[in-house]
């Protein structure tokens, strides 16, 4: 049994859900209404554009073409990071990249080779969606992270120099905040790890069951992917924050300045 | 009692104003030095330039044999005990603070008991009960004292402490003088920076900036 298809007209019902949202914006003057209207429009729009290209890619499933749209991918990816942080992009950019494409590589090779036993790791029906949930994911724990980590570093400074100047090695002056930005970025994803199934009923689960798929494959797959989302998030986070390091210190281990200036108004 | 920190010919320059120029310094071991002067004329400056952290624009630094360089600054940071005027850590408690800096891998190889811990505290009129309290309820000067005591229990060549009487009552003060003294009496030089008369007169030496 397939997935019941849903109608334009129906998705055009659904969509009117989001008068919801866009009403308690506007009534608490929150500022975000224009925001929330553009935002829908643009997934809708992305999302429309990608599904029609992505039936080409299942359809031509060239591994050169595969890779080609995930190096996009990660490039797009590592960009919003760097963004979203308000990081300098000469300081962050490349090792954000370097972190984001790495663990995907190793995690989603290995998923897709050792434990999906894959023939060819390369098709386009499970080498881009892996790809694509092992990115979405570094993205969100790489922003709180790398926030975390800068701003921190950034407002404690003494204490960064303290250790410092007391012997400390780069790596141990810098592990506090290292610490608390895995904290921030990692409690939430596992806080849900331990409601998942009870509380929560996640989205690849959700997903493969409305695809047709049983329950029994659903939760394997779901259980999977829980595990290779974490475990690439963690790496890409060491690799990240261990990459940029070169470039946010200087010789003697003076913090540079990271952060884009303010613009003027 | 040999040479523990030369300056030769430093000077140094911030956002484009020179703080001091053709500045020279040396201090044995046994040495305790006081860095005076009016605010804003370089002093603290100085020390952090001792520990590599501000650009040095002329001259050089030489600490326990070494040469400031970006090879040795490590060499120079593991043989010196650095004690600022304020720290806010992100730790909660201050026992963590405490074995935070000494389980730093330079730092491993001295030996800590509490007990010790403990003993200088008490010479420092610091209560043992303060180990298990919070460090955001620890007054400034409570901290600073804390961050001596620990200094103290490291054998390390060169101790810099910046303004460390500055939040401190007359006795404590005191004990604070005596206590540096003391530690001067070892095989290791002060340098401190201090507005503080009395701290002053119980240095060898006053070195007006």
């Amino acid at each position: 049994m397939g997935a019941i298809d849903i109608e334009w007209a129906g998705l055009g019902i659904g969509l009117l859900l989001m008068v919801i949202p866009v009403y308690f914006l506007w009534q608490l003057r929150t500022g975000l209404v224009r925001a929330i209207l553009v935002g829908t429009v643009r997934m809708c729009v992305q999302l429309l554009l990608i599904g029609a290209y992505l039936q080409y890619l299942f359809l031509w499933n060239r591994p050169w073409l595969n890779l080609l749209w995930v190096t996009a991918m990660v490039w797009v990816a590592a960009h919003t990071a760097v963004s979203h942080t308000r990081l300098r992009w000469n300081v962050l950019f490349m090792p954000v990249f370097g972190g984001f494409i790495l663990p995907a590589v190793v995690v989603g090779f290995f998923f897709l080779g050792f434990v999906l036993q894959l023939e060819n790791v390369f098709s386009s029906r499970y080498f881009i969606p892996i790809m694509g949930i092992l990115l979405g994911n570094m993205l969100s724990v790489n922003v709180v992270a790398l926030s975390t980590y800068y701003t921190d570093l950034h407002r404690e400074q003494q204490m960064y120099y303290y250790l410092l100047g007391n012997g400390a090695t780069r790596f141990e002056a810098t592990l506090p905040f290292l610490r608390s930005a895995v904290v921030k970025a990692f409690s939430p994803c596992i806080a849900n790890l331990a409601v998942m199934g009870l509380v929560s009923y996640p989205g690849t689960m959700i997903g493969q069951i409305l695809g047709g798929s049983s329950p029994g494959i659903a939760i394997k797959y779901q259980v999977m992917i829980v595990v290779i989302t974490v475990s690439s998030s963690m790496l890409s986070l060491m690799l990240t924050v261990g990459l940029s390091m070169r470039k946010s210190f200087d010789r003697y281990g003076r913090l540079r300045d990271v952060f884009q200036s303010r613009k003027r108004k | 009692m040999g040479e523990v920190l030369r300056i030769d010919h430093l000077t140094l320059e911030t956002g484009g104003h020179i703080l001091m120029r053709d500045f020279n310094l040396r201090v044995d071991a046994g040495e305790m030095v006081c860095l005076s002067g009016e605010s804003g004329c370089g002093k603290t400056t100085l020390l952090r330039a001792l520990l590599g952290f501000v650009p040095l624009k002329e001259g050089n630094i030489h600490v326990a044999g070494y040469a400031m360089s970006p090879e040795r600054v490590s060499d120079i940071r593991r043989r010196v005990d650095y004690v600022p005027q304020e720290l806010s850590a992100p730790c909660e408690r201050v026992g963590e603070l405490v074995e935070m800096i000494l389980g730093l891998k330079t730092n491993r190889r001295f030996v800590y008991a509490e007990e010790r811990l403990f003993s200088i505290w008490e010479e420092l009129g610091l209560d043992r009960e303060l180990y298990s309290h919070g460090l955001a309820k620890v007054s400034g000067g409570q901290r600073q004292r804390i961050l001596l005591s620990v200094a103290a229990l490291t054998d390390k060549p060169l101790l810099l402490a910046d303004e460390p009487t500055a939040a401190l009552d007359e006795d404590n003060a005191r004990r604070v003088n005596v206590f540096l003294r003391r530690l001067c009496g070892q095989r290791r030089a002060v340098l401190v920076v201090s507005h503080d008369e009395r701290l002053a007169q119980d240095c060898d030496r006053v070195i007006y900036l």
